[in-house]
């Protein structure tokens, strides 16, 4: 047996502050596990609020808000690296000189950075952000790691028609982790030869230990950002045609975003805006107390990974209605644990709704085997278990 | 003679957009007749003035203002006695709103408010109209506290979108405007629903296009393939999607199309998605935005063209399909019906529905003579109906009543001869 490296640190890029949900909670199992996890960020805050307890942030040097005189700070430490490091430097600057056009102070200082960090795994949170870190291909591939997610993974794949710039970024990094099995395989046939590398591992969430008794069958609930890729107003047309059928349900969206005026109009238009309830963006506990108390949550994406809101829904033991995009198919099977219905069809919808409304009884079995999916499949310790066993093997491929 | 002495103000929030032809057609028209006309705007784009519009604002340069109280150019015109006003208005919003923190969040309004009405008044016109229902609403201390006659244009944004949460929204616009201009019956009826005054002057002008720019002979292309045009921004309102839909219903029943949307937007990643959906790659393309005299192009060559609006005020680009002759198929969003008349210029088909739309265009491919009758129609309606020249005639007419009358409100709606409204497509 090799005397293999244990994983101890991992660093993070390409995260907003503050972080999607799904992510901290990730950060934060793994810190509380003895990881040190670094997050490198445009903003990174003062103080660190105690949800981000055992996770540190660091500020990106690229982005525009580092004032001038840290940059000179970090021109400094560059100098006093390249005193230490002279060979390796030596190699990166002969990169970067070869092209003429990335010649940017802070691009460069950010990928030096990046180039001599400690940090045992380096992990990339969207796929779409490799393009930034070009210098990464010809310094640190052997700890890089890189996430597929729904909407990056799938216009990645356009990009794909257009030029070989996707091919190329999905070939570097030495481990790939995918949200969902469907991904993976897109993964694995465009990187051909290393076929163990590509590793699926769904999101976790946390188990809120109640299950909710579903007492109202007519009230519906849609969760997530307001975009035209959720193609929430499917969801709006649904209620029309099921309200029309003479039922009367209702509907709450959870969420903002850019297509709030479109779903309004939608909803006047369609002359259902006494059946449905705007909340805007709630925080996580409102939303899933709205979750809870509603009947069956309906997910109209277009492209999705695999919806956190809908695993949310799942460990809640709500009945859930989703449409068969990314990996959906592989968390929901149609008529065990919830519906799966076509994509961008407002009638599929609104008969998957009538059929949660004249089968309360089975909405009530594929509630409750939904929570036992949960319980086998998407628990917190699952996923930061396989999280772990995936950065080991990554650091045990390259060693 | 009145119109050289009656100075008319015109305020507009950016200028130019691509989207807002009717603004610039105005401003010109009036100028031709002899009027004194001023316009005011937070933006002016110099370079994109003359690449939309080129040749038709020389001359004009004195009378385009744009008048922003933190740019440097408005920094001059600050005066004591606006910093007075500002005090005396900010201590009253004070005193009505009771918590400084709503008024801290005002104060940038009230600043842009009182500037703007010194700035104006230093103009010194008979009449300010307002383009934009909004723009009179985020400025009704200029309706409220002045002597000079007020105009409010009411269109699509700002009735279907605007401070829904709020009923009262436009309560001080309805009261101290004097008259307000509606596009069509339907805008004028929404406008209703939102608490304009019964016995408000509400005049309702139709935009109006040159129609000599767009006039073409009609003729029926000898292609095999069809060809479909859709002039939209890519956005949600225009329903491209549903356009997109039809389309793949049409190949599927064996008719060879080609449908190109000649705009950009925010739309455009999900227009893409759609066409994949629908993997009607072959025969959709989206052009992008492109400027007049392309636009022109495209639609000589084009055979039917397509507006599947979700939500519209009342769409120039379907006028000026029609002055080029082309028959048109359209949703029944708004004013549309208005626009087109159906059976007659073309189809209006139920909004949100695929398959009437492409149930229509069906038909039209398959009779061409129908089609050249359409096109034919279209020219004669919309050279009667909404040619420039009437657009003008009616504001010259709404002007004149509205600096002639004793009192400031006028009993009975004026209402320009309107087209014939047909009933739509069950």
């Amino acid at each position: 047996m090799l005397n293999v490296p244990a994983m101890k640190s991992l660093l993070v890029l390409g995260v907003q502050y503050p972080p999607e949900s799904f992510l901290l909670r990730r950060y934060r199992a793994l810190a509380a596990r003895g990881f040190k996890v670094t997050l490198i960020a445009g903003y990174a805050p003062t103080t660190h609020p105690p949800a981000y307890e055992g996770v540190l942030w660091k500020r990106d040097v690229m982005s525009s808000s580092v004032p001038h005189w840290m940059v000179v700070g970090y021109c400094i430490q560059a100098l006093w690296i390249a005193c230490l490091h002279p060979i390796r430097v030596g190699r990166f600057v002969g990169h970067v000189l070869m092209r003429p056009f990335s010649w940017d102070l802070r691009g460069f200082l950010a990928h030096m950075r990046l180039f001599l960090c400690k940090e045992d795994i380096i992990h990339i949170e969207w796929l779409s952000l490799m393009e930034c870190f070009t210098s990464l291909k010809y310094c640190i591939d052997a700890r890089l790691v890189v996430s597929c997610r729904g909407t990056q993974f799938v216009n990645g794949r356009d990009a794909q028609e257009n030029n070989a710039s996707f091919i190329s970024t999905l070939k570097r990094p030495a481990g790939i982790h995918a949200v969902c099995e469907n991904f993976a395989r897109t993964a694995r046939e465009i990187r051909e030869k290393k076929n163990s590398d590509v590793t699926t591992i769904y999101s976790g969430v946390p188990d809120p230990h109640k299950m909710p008794i579903i007492s109202n069958v007519l009230s519906f609930c849609i969760v997530g950002r307001l975009t035209a890729i959720k193609d929430h107003e499917l969801g709006l047309q649904a209620l029309k045609i099921v309200r029309d059928l003479g039922y009367d349900c209702t509907l709450d969206l959870v969420g903002d975003g850019t297509d709030m005026a479109r779903l309004r109009y939608a909803a006047m238009d369609l002359n259902i805006q006494n059946a449905v309830r705007f909340h805007g963006a709630l925080n996580s506990s409102k939303t899933m107390e709205h979750i809870a108390s509603s009947g069956c949550l309906i997910l109209t994406s277009i492209h999705e990974g695999v919806a956190n809101v809908v695993l949310e829904a799942m460990a809640l033991g709500v009945a859930v209605i989703s449409t068969d995009c990314g990996g959906m198919n592989e968390v929901i099977v149609s008529g065990y644990n919830g519906l799966l219905v076509p994509r961008h069809s407002a009638q599929a919808i609104a008969d998957a709704m009538m059929h949660m409304i004249q089968n309360p009884l089975h909405a009530k079995s594929m509630a409750y085997h939904g929570r036992l999916t949960f319980l086998r499949r998407f628990t917190i310790e699952k996923s930061t278990r396989s999280w772990i066993e995936f950065y080991q093997g990554v650091i045990k491929n390259v060693a | 003679m009145w119109r050289e002495h009656a100075r008319i103000v015109l305020m507009v929030g950016r200028f130019p957009t691509i989207s807002e032809t009717f603004i610039i057609n105005k401003f010109v028209g009036l100028l031709q007749r002899g009027f004194d006309v001023h316009m005011v705007c937070n933006q002016y784009k110099k370079s994109l003035a003359h690449s939309y519009y080129p040749n038709t604002l020389i001359g004009t340069k004195h009378r385009i203002h744009v008048w922003n109280p933190f740019t440097w150019r408005g920094l001059w015109m600050w005066k004591p006695k606006i910093l007075i006003n500002l005090f005396v208005s900010c201590l009253a919003a004070w005193a009505q709103q009771g918590t400084p923190l709503r008024f801290s969040q005002n104060i940038r309004r009230y600043v842009w408010q009182t500037w703007r009405r010194h700035a104006m008044a230093s103009l010194g016109p008979a009449l300010v109209h307002f383009e934009f229902g909004t723009l009179a609403q985020e400025n009704i201390t200029s309706l409220r506290d002045t002597s000079w006659k007020n105009a409010v244009s009411f269109r699509g944004y700002d009735i279907e979108y605007v401070g829904l949460d709020d009923p009262h929204f436009y309560n001080q616009v309805w009261e101290y405007a004097d008259a307000f201009h509606v596009l069509g019956a339907d805008l004028k009826r929404r406008a209703d629903k939102r608490g304009l005054p019964l016995d408000a002057a509400v005049f309702q002008i139709p935009p109006g296009i040159n129609f000599s720019e767009y006039e073409a002979p009609f003729k029926i292309h000898k292609n095999e393939v069809i060809q479909l045009t859709t002039v939209a921004r890519l956005d949600w309102k225009k329903g491209i999607e549903y356009a997109i839909e039809a389309v793949a219903l049409l190949k599927n029943r064996g008719f060879k199309v080609m449908y190109q949307v000649i705009g950009e937007g925010s739309y455009r990643e999900y227009l893409k998605w759609v066409i994949d959906f629908y993997d009607v790659h072959d025969c959709v393309i989206l052009c992008g935005s492109k400027n007049k005299v392309e636009v022109k192009k495209y639609l000589f060559e084009t055979d039917i063209f397509i507006m599947a609006s979700v939500s519209e005020g009342f769409c120039n680009a379907v006028l000026e399909a029609q002055a080029s002759g082309l028959p048109v198929v359209c949703s029944d969003a708004a004013g549309l019906p208005e626009n087109v008349a159906h059976n007659e210029t073309g189809y209006v088909v139920p909004r949100r529905s695929a398959k009437a739309i492409a149930d229509a265009v069906e038909t039209l491919i398959c009779e061409p003579h129908t089609r050249e009758r359409m096109g034919g129609n279209g020219q004669t309606r919309v050279k009667e109906n909404f040619s420039l020249e009437k657009q003008i005639d009616a504001f010259e007419s709404m002007y004149r009543t509205l600096l002639e009358e004793s009192s400031s409100r006028q009993t009975n709606v004026e209402v320009m001869p309107a087209p014939i409204i047909h009933a739509r497509v069950s």
